[in-house]
């Protein structure tokens, strides 16, 4: 190896190093989820915790009822109290279910129809029966669940039930 | 390979033939420069690699980094906490200033040593010492950003110090946003904006006419150097190339290695944080005291502005065309006193800063934390939290996210049934109950306002003593950092009222000392007594 060729060589091999040594730091550092962040899906009512959302005995059997609450939300390094929100339909059973307040195909905000008796998404017009099933348009899946669990006639919403 | 190679260079030829840039690329590599230029040259080349590092990682922070007084501190330590390489990426912004003005420093004392200033190359002499201020420009702004005591206090001083300027201190520390001498929101902004849109702007148009001077008049030969040139591609690329790795080394394993500071939140209450700037600018605070009262002026305006004036006008002052060391006596010798001098103050500024003064452990912030707030501490260390969970650190699960994420009721089910968080009033009974919980709640939540490691340097005598002082009941007639009945005085500041022997007798017999006093005496061993007056003692003046 000439002179020549051994600084070429030095050269493209240095810059190599470094140009990578930048962007590995930097892809790991755009790229990588907060260390104290893990996943979280969209319509999470509070982070994985779970929240008071009223009395059963107020609900209507098959009627589906929209309940606010307040949640707190990790923002970065902001941790804030904000206002959230959630379907639920109590079952003949007594059961109660609860659907994340987002539609499944782009998130936006759906509502209850009394016309239509379905949920009905403004965006791209889904539509979601009482139970959550699609009844039609471009959503992907049924709608998400809540979590959850009733005590002493208290609803309590828990995390979204994680996705098949 | 060759088919390869063959369309590799049919791609480059057409994209010549559009943008010119391969030709120009080429005239910029082979162009002749002094056979004496070497490794004295490569200065230039590194500074403008620490520039563009600069640059690079500034613009990641910016990604994550809110500028404003509310926001700037939390941000900064999300960065460092919690952002994946946010601490490397931090740190080597922080240290590559560092390495920036070194490196600075010496190119022009290269620059100055071959007596590169003179005609015809005053103006890129003029240019360098532009790009000087500028590079101590970004020292200035990028200080305030963090948004920490050092970052608050040093800027306090700053904007007081240009407020000096004569006829026109009002209006430059408006321009700064700095009215009054106070720090805020508009100061952080204009800060800001300086440091991430007008300094960088003017950089690039800055290096840019450097560049194109350096190109026109050519490299300037060593002193005294036979005349005889090479090409300038491969050998000082190859040199420079090298010069800039061992740089780019040494700022990842010196930002690997060490943090960049973060200390606690600014506070502007806070009397016990001794203000510093950053090390470079600590020979002119060092000169500020050698003018004292209404000498200083000379030391904030007159002396500074002198010496920049003096480096403008250096290729005019001396415009003798010897180059030659032995012939420019006076010059190395004024560079040799520059250097010395700088050093001197610089030296002298470190020696005489208090061991608690711009630094992230000052015991300042533990003192401040309440009773209940230190029982949690020690009961978080009695109970053996700390073999799952690290204080320092964040591994495995950190417990400062939680502290902000997690209600009371969480953390209480946390406690009393680790392996999963049931919710509230679910499966099975607490197994535990009692004081423990709302004061390890407690001090959990005085974690996001604490430096790295603060719990760790809390005395463990200081957390015995407020476990004393809550578990006797003290609390329910004194306060203590703003914690605790109105029945008796407050206790902050009783180091500076009471000697330690006049305590130890209080315990024993308040009324000899304090008489209609509704105090019962105490009777403790010797090491309660001891705890007990360790936390006591440790209270700061002013309570919260």
């Amino acid at each position: 190896m000439n002179r020549r060729r051994f600084q070429l060589t030095v050269i493209g091999a240095t810059g190599l190093v470094m140009a990578a040594s930048f962007s590995l730091a930097a892809a790991r550092y755009l790229l990588a989820v907060p260390r104290s962040q893990p996943g979280r899906q969209d319509g999470d009512p509070n982070e994985g915790e779970w929240i008071e959302a009223g009395d059963v005995g107020e609900l209507r059997v098959g009627v589906p009822r929209r309940v606010v609450f307040e949640r707190t939300r990790t923002d970065a390094w902001k941790t804030t109290r904000e206002k959230g929100c959630a379907w639920v339909v109590k079952n003949r059973n007594g059961s109660v279910v609860a659907f994340s307040p987002l539609c499944t195909h782009l998130g936006c905000v759906y509502r209850w129809g009394e016309a239509e008796r379905s949920f009905v998404c403004p965006c791209h017009a889904s539509r979601f029966s009482a139970d959550g099933a699609i009844v039609s348009g471009p959503a992907p899946r049924p709608l998400d669940r809540l979590q959850t669990r009733i005590e002493n006639n208290t609803l309590w919403l828990g995390p979204l039930v994680k996705r098949g | 390979m060759s088919r390869w190679r063959g369309k590799a260079s049919r791609v480059a030829a057409s994209l010549d033939e559009t943008t010119g840039v391969l030709t120009a690329a080429r005239r910029f590599l082979d162009h002749d420069i002094p056979a004496s230029a070497g490794w004295p040259q490569v200065f230039g080349s590194i500074a403008l690699f620490l520039f563009l590092t600069q640059a690079f990682t500034g613009l990641l922070l910016a990604l994550n980094y809110a500028p404003t007084p509310s926001d700037s501190y939390n941000s900064a330590r999300y960065i460092m906490r919690e952002v994946t390489g946010g601490a490397l990426v931090r740190s080597l912004h922080h240290w590559g200033a560092s390495f920036m003005v070194v490196v600075v420093a010496m190119h022009m004392a290269q620059v100055f040593l071959y007596g590169a200033y003179k005609k015809p190359r005053q103006a890129t002499w003029i240019a360098g010492v532009v790009l000087l201020l500028i590079t101590l420009a970004y020292g200035l702004t990028g200080y305030l950003l963090p948004g920490d005591a050092r970052a608050y206090w040093g800027t306090v001083v700053t904007t007081r110090i240009a407020a000096q300027t004569p006829l026109a201190g009002g209006l430059v520390a408006r321009l700064l946003g700095a009215d009054n001498g106070a720090v805020g929101a508009v100061t952080f902004t204009r800060f800001y904006a300086a440091h991430v849109i007008l300094l960088p702007l003017l950089t690039v148009l800055l290096v840019g006419a450097h560049l194109a001077l350096v190109r026109r008049h050519g490299i300037a030969r060593a002193p005294g150097a036979s005349p005889g040139t090479r090409k300038f591609f491969p050998g000082q690329i190859f040199k420079d190339t090298v010069a800039i790795f061992v740089t780019f080394a040494a700022l990842f394993l010196v930002a690997s290695l060490v943090r960049a500071p973060l200390g606690y939140p600014a506070d502007p209450a806070d009397d016990t944080f001794v203000p510093r700037p950053e090390w470079y600018f600590l020979f002119l605070f060092q000169l500020l005291k050698l003018f004292p009262g209404w000498l200083e002026p000379f030391a904030t305006v007159v002396l500074p502005s002198t010496a920049v004036v003096v480096l403008f006008l250096l290729p005019f002052l001396d415009r003798k065309p010897v180059l030659r060391w032995s012939h420019r006596a006076a010059s190395v010798m004024a560079l040799c006193l520059v250097a010395a001098g700088w050093t001197w103050l610089t030296v002298a500024a470190v020696r005489g800063t208090p061991a608690s003064g711009g630094t992230e452990a000052t015991p300042a912030e533990w003192r401040r934390l309440t009773p209940e707030q230190l029982a949690g501490l020690a009961y978080f260390q009695s109970d053996g939290c700390g073999a799952c969970h690290n204080l320092d650190d964040w591994r495995p699960f950190s417990l400062e996210a939680i502290a902000r994420r997690k209600g009371d009721g969480w953390l209480a089910a946390h406690f009393s049934h680790p392996r999963g968080s049931a919710p509230p009033g679910g499966a099975g009974r607490p197994q535990q109950d009692g004081p423990k919980f709302p004061a390890l709640s407690a001090f959990l939540r005085t974690l996001p306002s604490l430096p790295a490691g603060a719990p760790l340097r809390v005395p463990q005598p200081v957390l015995a003593g407020a476990l004393l002082f809550r578990g006797r009941g003290c609390e329910v007639c004194h306060a203590a950092n703003g914690s605790g009945g109105k029945i008796g005085p407050a206790l902050n500041g009783l180091a500076a009222r009471r000697t330690r022997e006049w305590v130890e007798r209080h315990f024993e017999n308040p009324q000899s000392l304090s008489p209609g006093s509704m105090m019962p005496a105490y009777h403790f061993t010797v090491p309660e007594r001891d705890a007990l007056v360790s936390f006591l003692f440790a209270l700061p003046d002013g309570a919260p």
